[in-house]
């Protein structure tokens, strides 16, 4: 389970990078985790799965719009910006 | 000043009596701050100047004779609680620099009854961890013994109380985060009720556990604290609208005729006998005071770790998807695509823990294992809480240690992950079934070192707990801590 | 070989609320960039989305508009993905109990009616805006969008080539501005379609291999992409070749579509409850007055234009595939219920004038424009005035008898005036009264002009036609 390829594959999915050592290490320590969590695999699902009760509708939030932030507090924590925008590398 | 024990309903009457003023008592503890946190480091940030202003802001609000409960009382504020205009790092490189423009819901009600704000407290990366060990910044040492953790992930929060460089501060509480340092460090911590104070600002974790409360000297002072920040919130669609009472009302009533839900698997393997055996001592007490303990089971207790961890992973995997160093905090230098920047800056700002929690939920998550965890998870959830409701039918609250040791040194297997998260098995229930819980010092280790047992409740049932520690603290002598 | 096209469509929807879905700010398209933004929907650490009433409402009441059931728990969940226009890098959308399942929407083909069914309609955010700056190879992100409430409309295949997609599409957008929840401007990307294609040939079982054809943003791109993407997909199977699963995009200059991505990138969403939001629970009573706020649908509303107004079928598609048309006609006849002549006014001089003055919106009343055709109908102004009426209120709202006073169009009927001109008329040609006595029809036209231009104002031309008639026999 704990395999290099999986541990690869799920940084894919959550865009993280790890250096060769800490991939090695991370696969290690996740081979142990998920044999924590494996233990869970033994329980078989009977009747309904939990779900919250939630709320009514006529207690949701009316619809009225509120004045917005100014720009620059949105853009304040920013490292790159332009002309009011947030930068990034072009994507397509 | 003697700061020993100085909880915030002396304070209250010492302000209001005008024996101390806000602005002298702000002093005192900048004062002790600066002669104790070079040894503890409880805090990221120190807000002197503000906290000066916000004293003399207070005073006129006392001289004006219209001081609120916590009006002039110095608060320290864990740095995963955004404070308006001041820095809130969660502890991270990603949020180094990170200065929130808006103010947590509690710090908005705090902040309106003229608290004032020493500072912000060191944590676990991103509330990732029970030693605080994680945070970028600094290893936050207990005040009993240097060698050894404060707890986590709220370690600053406990040890700056039990180091009395603040008499209360805010933790928030995931899987044990409120009460496991306040075990570890001897002081008194409160997890709310899920739903019942406001998560807006509360920079998330996992959603559906996390919940602030207060970490203080004891049990009265985590009540006039819950009282102030409790309550439904328009800017979080979670909180309920449950009306609350007030959590001091059984404050001094007697605890005869309660029944105490005592789960056998909590005195299990895994938990120390001295840990047994103090918690098992405070259950004796309650006896003497005229209580009913009575032995119950909690067969789904044995799932409790993978539950926690996947819901909580999977919640965090999804919840820190957002720092992608574009609109603040941590951005990597000299990529030039899209993917690869994010992918740099996520590598660069998270720490292994992090990454660790990160994996482990993308895991419980992704396409082919979602059903053989995270679905599994959810319907574990559901036995839990009904496993909970069942045995509050017959008892009024359950008593069980808070951890299954006193708190562990640096170098005992912190890095050791499985460890770790094996060692959250007597809070993270509480959590999964959305329940109030309040660890209380109920002994001390051969070590000396504190040790904590936890008093869980039925939903809302904060007043019950509090009346129930109060109840037991008042008769049990704190050892203060060495630092 | 000929092949069978089995088409479903996704169609996005912006809702015409005032604030956004998950917190207050303003909805409305357009403004500065950033400029409509605040820590929760630019993804701010410990913000939190909470639900706005009225998108909720306005997805089921799309729902009803397509007959769909309400599911009464509805809960949310969250879509990861990174992409710099989503700032939380998830959008909260709804995976397994969206708000509407099971409906059904009429087009019209050339085969005549035919039944599309509603696999389900969902309630999500938007997310931002990318603006590319190939000069600097930056994209630039505006979070103005982020958190426009959205409905998501999702078809079984039931969909058999580019037409029948159009005609959906058209009537989809019809069905949301009778309801009221969206503008359907497609220019402004208030509307828009993925659509998931594949082709089979006639004999065979099961459906082919499909495509996805992401943002399409007008009917003619969602017909030109289907069509191409048929012929592309003929044209691999003929070769012998295969359908590649994937989602393509469709180069409007080009007219073509090609992959977005490759499949290594596979995505995988990791859909999962979203802890933020609570489940919505609906009572019987909240349905029935969501659905009792629907206005009549077009349908509802051609089958009465037919059979309680009698107009013609032609007449009455016009005005209900126009919800303002349709609405302004309505109150139109509420005023005044002559169903053909306000019909009449309005097909051939409403709708040239407001094509003339390119005008979406009519500046008048509906009320203004009743009394107008009911003035000409009493001959209080001649029809040729009333036209000028008409062009006077388009450019200047004003009551039409206002109008018509101001400018002398009133017709007062003063018939001792009209005895008098027919008088005077027929003392000034005597020959040409004599010429009519002996049965010299055509100069009556004449003898009429003289008197109606020196009557201008006076009577209508009815009353003088007839008074004249009787003078000259």
């Amino acid at each position: 389970m704990g395999d290099v390829k999986l541990i690869q594959h799920l940084c894919n999915l959550s865009k993280l990078t790890l250096t060769d050592e800490e991939l090695e290490s991370f696969t290690s320590d996740m081979e142990v985790i998920i044999g924590i969590m494996d233990s869970i695999k033994e329980v078989s699902v009977e009747g309904d799965i939990h779900r919250d009760s939630g709320v009514y509708f006529a207690d949701v939030r009316g619809d009225e719009s509120a004045p917005s932030y100014p720009t620059d507090q949105i853009l304040e924590n920013a490292k790159e910006k332009e002309d009011n925008y947030f930068e990034v590398p072009k994507v397509f | 000043m003697d700061f020993q024990n100085l909880t915030v309903k002396d304070l209250r009457a010492k302000l209001d009596q005008k024996e101390i003023s806000a602005p002298e008592l702000t002093k005192a503890y900048l004062e002790r701050i600066s002669e104790k946190d070079p040894l503890v480091k409880s805090f990221i940030t120190v807000c002197e100047d503000s906290a000066l202003e916000q004293a003399e802001a207070a005073q006129w609000r006392i001289d004006a004779g219209e001081a609120a409960p916590l009006t002039g009382i110095p608060f320290g504020i864990k740095d995963n609680i955004c404070t308006q205009g001041v820095k809130t790092t969660c502890a991270s490189k990603m949020l180094e620099d990170f200065v929130p423009p808006y103010q947590a819901t509690v710090m908005e009600k705090l902040c309106g009854q003229d608290i004032v704000m020493l500072g912000k407290l060191n944590m676990d990366e991103f509330a990732m961890g029970g030693s605080t060990a994680t945070s970028y910044f600094a290893k936050t040492v207990n005040p009993y013994d240097s060698s050894k953790v404060p707890g986590g992930s709220s370690g600053g929060s406990a040890a700056c109380v039990s180091a009395s460089m603040a008499p209360v501060a805010l933790g928030s509480d995931t899987g044990g985060s409120i009460r496991q340092p306040a075990s570890f460090c001897g002081v008194t911590g409160l997890k709310p009720t899920y739903s019942s104070v406001s998560r807006f600002g509360l920079v998330a974790f996992a959603s559906s556990l996390d919940q602030i409360g207060p970490i203080a000297n004891s049990a009265y002072d985590c009540g006039i604290v819950f009282n102030s920040i409790c309550g439904f919130d328009p800017h979080d669609g979670t909180t309920s609208r449950h009306p609350h009472g007030d959590a001091l009302s059984l404050i001094g009533q007697s605890v005869a005729g309660l029944k105490i839900a005592v789960p056998k698997e909590f005195f299990e393997a895994g938990i120390d006998d001295e840990v047994k055996e103090s918690v098992y001592a405070a259950v004796k007490a309650y006896e003497a005071m005229g209580a009913k303990a009575v032995e119950v089971s909690m067969p789904s207790l044995k799932y409790a770790i993978p539950a926690y961890y996947l819901i909580s992973s999977a919640e965090a995997s999804s919840n820190l998807s957002r720092y992608d160093g574009i609109k603040y905090g941590y951005r990597a230098q000299g990529e030039d695509d899209y993917n690869a920047l994010i992918r740099k800056t996520r590598d660069e700002g998270f720490g292994t823990e992090v990454k660790r929690r990160i994996l482990l939920g993308t895991y419980a998550l992704a396409s082919g294992y979602y059903d053989a965890y995270y679905k599994k998870a959810l319907y574990l959830k559901g036995k839990i809480r009904e496993e909970y409701n069942a045995i509050f039918k017959e008892c009024d609250v359950m008593v069980t240690p808070t951890a299954p040791s006193t708190a562990f040194g640096f170098d005992e297997g912190i890095s050791d992950p499985a460890k770790m998260y094996l060692a959250d098995i007597c809070t993270v229930t509480v959590n999964i079934a959305g329940l109030p819980a309040i660890s209380t010092p109920c002994g001390y280790g051969k070590n000396g070192m504190p040790i904590g047992m936890s008093i869980v409740g039925k939903a809302f049932d904060e007043a019950r707990i509090i009346q129930m520690a109060d109840a037991f603290e008042r008769d049990f002598k704190r050892v203060a801590p060495v630092l | 070989m000929q092949y069978i096209p089995v088409i479903g469509l996704e169609i996005h929807a912006e809702l015409l609320t005032d604030s956004k879905v998950f917190c207050t700010c303003s909805a409305e398209f357009g403004g500065d960039q950033n400029s409509r933004c605040c820590p929760v929907c630019s993804g701010f650490p410990g913000t939190l989305p909470v639900l706005n009433q009225r998108a909720v409402e306005y997805a089921v009441k799309a729902g009803f508009a397509m007959n769909c059931s309400i599911n009464k728990y509805s809960k949310f969940d969250r879509k990861n993905y990174f992409y710099p226009d989503l700032p939380k890098a998830y959008q909260i959308s709804q995976l397994d109990l969206p708000l509407c399942i099971n409906g059904k929407v009429k087009i019209e083909t050339e085969k005549g009616e035919k039944w599309i069914r509603i696999n389900r309609i969902h309630l999500e955010e938007d997310a931002g805006k990318l603006v590319h700056d190939d000069i600097n190879a930056t994209s630039l992100a505006d979070y103005n969008r982020c958190g426009v409430p959205l409905i998501e409309i999702v078809t079984e295949p039931d969909l058999s080539s580019a037409e029948e997609a159009r005609a959906f599409v058209e009537q989809v957008s019809l069905l949301l501005q009778y309801a009221g929840v969206c503008d359907c401007k497609m220019e402004q990307g208030s509307i828009r379609a993925d659509v998931n294609i594949s082709i089979m040939p006639p004999d065979a079982k099961e459906f082919g291999t499909r495509a996805e054809i992401k943002n399409l943003n007008s009917l003619k791109s969602i017909t030109r992409a289907i069509d191409y993407e048929i012929k592309r997909q003929a044209e691999l199977l003929d070769k012998g070749e295969k359908v590649v699963q994937e989602t393509r995009r469709f180069n409007d200059n080009h007219g073509t579509t090609k992959p977005m991505r490759s499949k290594e990138d596979a995505q995988d969403y990791r859909y999962f409850p979203e802890p933020d939001i609570q489940p919505v629970n609906f009572t019987d009573e909240d349905l029935a007055a969501i659905r009792a706020s629907l206005p009549k649908l077009p349908d509802e509303r051609l089958k009465q234009y037919m059979v309680e107004y009698g107009l013609s079928e032609t007449d009455s598609k016009i005005i209900v595939n126009d919800v303002k048309l349709s609405d302004f006609f309505d109150a139109a006849v509420s005023v005044y219920p002559n169903y053909k002549n306000i019909c009449n006014f309005v097909l051939t001089e409403l709708l040239r004038r407001l094509k003339e003055t390119e005008t979406d919106d009519i500046p008048f009343s509906a009320e203004h424009f009743a009394t107008l055709v009911k003035m000409v109908d009493e001959g209080k102004v001649s029809r040729n005035d009333g036209k000028t009426i008409l062009r006077y209120m388009l450019e200047n709202p004003a009551h039409p008898e206002e109008i018509a006073k101001a400018n002398g169009f009133l017709v007062v009927n003063d018939m001792g005036a009209v005895d008098e001109v027919i008088c005077a008329v027929m003392a000034e040609r005597p020959d040409l009264v004599e010429q009519y006595r002996a049965g010299e029809k055509k100069v009556f036209g004449f003898l009429m002009g003289q008197c109606t231009s020196r009557l201008k104002g006076i009577a209508n031309p009815k009353d003088i036609k007839t008074a004249l008639e009787n003078k000259l026999s």
